[in-house]
């Protein structure tokens, strides 16, 4: 036998001594309870309506979904159209240029996922369907039934991608993350990045930094993180009478006692941070304006991450550019970002974000 | 038992009925995890995991389809989003499982060989892609038809005898990187007799 048939004779054996393999015993009745207890919790889903009630439920919806966006989101630059229903058939893909807000996707057997280029995509499981509410500066969308995995791009602005889920609204920069409705109950993994949970309408509460499971009610206030209950001053911070947050960008020192007898939170919420971040990104994108000669029609482009240190206070310290800046676009950029304040946290942050600079 | 039969009454709300379809199937899912996996840890998880999809599913099932096709699917699914989530976990020393167990039996040797040439196996398995390690279990430790296994994996069937090909021609060739594997095939080499009859099922695919 040569080599060659002596290598595919053993692997043949290989695989036959691996098909002859058994699962361990498994304690099958444990196993059993376990499973029918957990269908029990399960909320039962609507039976499926056939296709032609649905275009025609959804057609009706039209109005109402367009009434809805416009009470609950004036003052954004949400243009209604009319839905679109758009099912799990071939391609499984979608361009978001395609689809008009106010859409209705639904993932039936396979997964279908929708791109928004160089920006975000997101992928409904099977057994799905969402909303597209925003698709501007922002993306929102409300899940309505299954999970949804979002994979959104790092970018300078604050909360550039939004998912809804009951009561819960999930905000994050960039990230990978799955949020699913089981139940009454608003899942959310976070894979990669951080995302900001609480209620729809209300100041983020919750925040979950990866690799995190949380588990919360429908409403977003209260649940759990990685198995660990929220305490009553996370929850307390859902409710819709909100922490008194300092305003960002006040170049307050106040020091964190000051906030008087509300336990302060953790870390500056998203929402601060990526307030501030949008000012800062202002300020150096003046500053390099200001501070770099071009030949005329030619147009300069750095990318830099720009790295902050934010006080317990919320005082700004150790703004690191890297790779560095001119030094006058620096010492520009510097003095600016260093006058900005957040809100008073417990332990302060390290916060990075990549910029682009274009001039 | 009627499987078609089992799905109706568990689309009608019948408990009874799925627990019956948790009996029927559970064993062949946790074959097919274990065949994926290669280990045994999380393999209870993941049954139930199976179980909790197809309840949710059930409805959108269509009759007609084959519910076994179905159920290769949802357990297909879920483990590879388990292994996908393990890969992202930290790992904290696992024991491993190939430390064989002491057995004073006249064939112990032969079965502790046995272990340790299948979990070589699953090590090179693990060094193959996922498109591909997926067809070759499917195919080879499964026995199911490359047709079977397109609509499983949402693929031409061309498209799944390819990676069939190169699937085992990258095994072919990891092979003498597994000290256990390469043995094998020098006793095979010099032996030809030891080697097993029939049942050449990792064949070319046509």
């Amino acid at each position: 036998m040569s080599r060659d048939e002596a290598r595919e004779a053993a692997l043949r054996r290989v695989v036959r001594e691996a098909r002859s393999a058994q699962p361990p015993d498994i304690d099958w009745s444990r196993s059993e309870e376990q499973l029918l207890r957990a269908t029990q919790r399960a909320a039962p889903q609507p039976p499926r309506r056939p296709t032609f009630t649905v275009a025609w439920a959804g057609l009706a919806v039209a109005a109402a979904a367009a009434l809805w966006l416009v009470h609950e989101r004036s003052g954004t630059r949400v243009t209604i159209a009319p839905p679109e229903i758009v099912e799990a058939s071939e391609p499984l893909r979608k361009n978001a240029d395609q689809l008009p807000v106010g859409s209705r996707v639904e993932a039936r057997e396979r997964e279908l996922s929708v791109d928004h280029a160089k920006r975000a995509t997101w992928t409904l499981a099977p057994n799905s369907s969402a909303r597209l509410l925003e698709k501007g500066d922002r993306i929102a969308l409300r899940l309505e039934r299954g999970s949804v995995l979002s994979e959104v791009v790092p970018n300078p602005r604050p909360e550039t991608f939004v998912v809804e889920a009951a009561g819960t609204r999930v905000a994050v920069h960039g990230t990978v993350f799955r949020v699913a409705l089981e139940g009454s109950r608003v899942i959310v993994q976070v894979r990669e990045g951080t995302v900001a949970v609480g209620p729809i309408g209300a100041v983020p509460a919750f925040f979950l930094k990866a690799p995190a499971y949380g588990d919360f009610a429908s409403d977003g206030r209260s649940g759990s993180i990685d198995g660990r209950p929220l305490g009553e001053t996370e929850q307390r911070r859902a409710e819709p009478t909100k922490l008194p947050l300092r305003p960002a960008h006040s170049a307050s020192s106040a020091p964190a006692a000051s906030v008087g007898d509300i336990e302060l939170p953790l870390e500056p919420s998203i929402s601060d941070i990526e307030a501030g971040f949008s000012s800062m990104v202002d300020v150096t994108s003046d500053c390099f304006g200001r501070n770099t000669v071009s030949a005329e029609g030619v147009q300069i482009t750095v990318r830099t991450a720009l790295s902050l240190r934010i006080e317990a206070s919320g005082k700004v310290s150790d703004v690191d550019f890297q790779p560095p800046l001119a030094p006058e676009v620096e010492a520009c950029a510097i003095g600016s970002i260093s006058s900005v304040a957040f809100a008073a946290s417990q332990q302060g942050a390290k916060v990075t974000r990549m910029l682009e600079l274009k001039r | 038992m009627d499987p078609l039969g089992l799905v109706e009454r568990c689309q009608r709300g019948d408990p009874e009925a799925f627990r019956e379809l948790f009996r029927a199937h559970r064993q062949e899912v946790a074959r097919l995890a274990l065949r994926m996996l290669g280990r045994s840890s999380d393999l209870e998880d993941i049954v139930q995991e199976v179980f909790l999809q197809v309840h949710r599913s059930l409805r959108e099932f269509r009759h007609g389809a084959r519910f076994s096709t179905w159920l290769y699917r949802v357990t297909v699914n879920v483990v590879l989003m388990h292994r996908r989530a393990a890969k992202s976990r930290p790992v904290f020393g696992e024991a491993s499982e190939s430390a064989p167990a002491v057995d004073h039996s006249p064939f112990a040797d032969e079965q502790v060989d046995r272990r340790r040439r299948v979990d070589a196996f699953h090590r090179l398995l693990d060094r193959l892609s996922e498109k591909k390690r997926l067809v070759f279990v499917l195919h080879e430790l499964e026995g199911l038809p490359p047709g079977e296994i397109a609509d499983i994996v949402g693929s031409p069937v061309l498209t799944v005898r390819t990676r069939l090909f190169y699937a085992r021609r990258e095994l072919l060739a990891l092979l003498a990187q597994e000290p256990a594997l390469a043995t094998l095939a020098d006793e095979l080499a010099s032996n030809p007799s030891s080697a097993p009859s029939g049942d050449d099922t990792a064949k070319e695919p046509a």
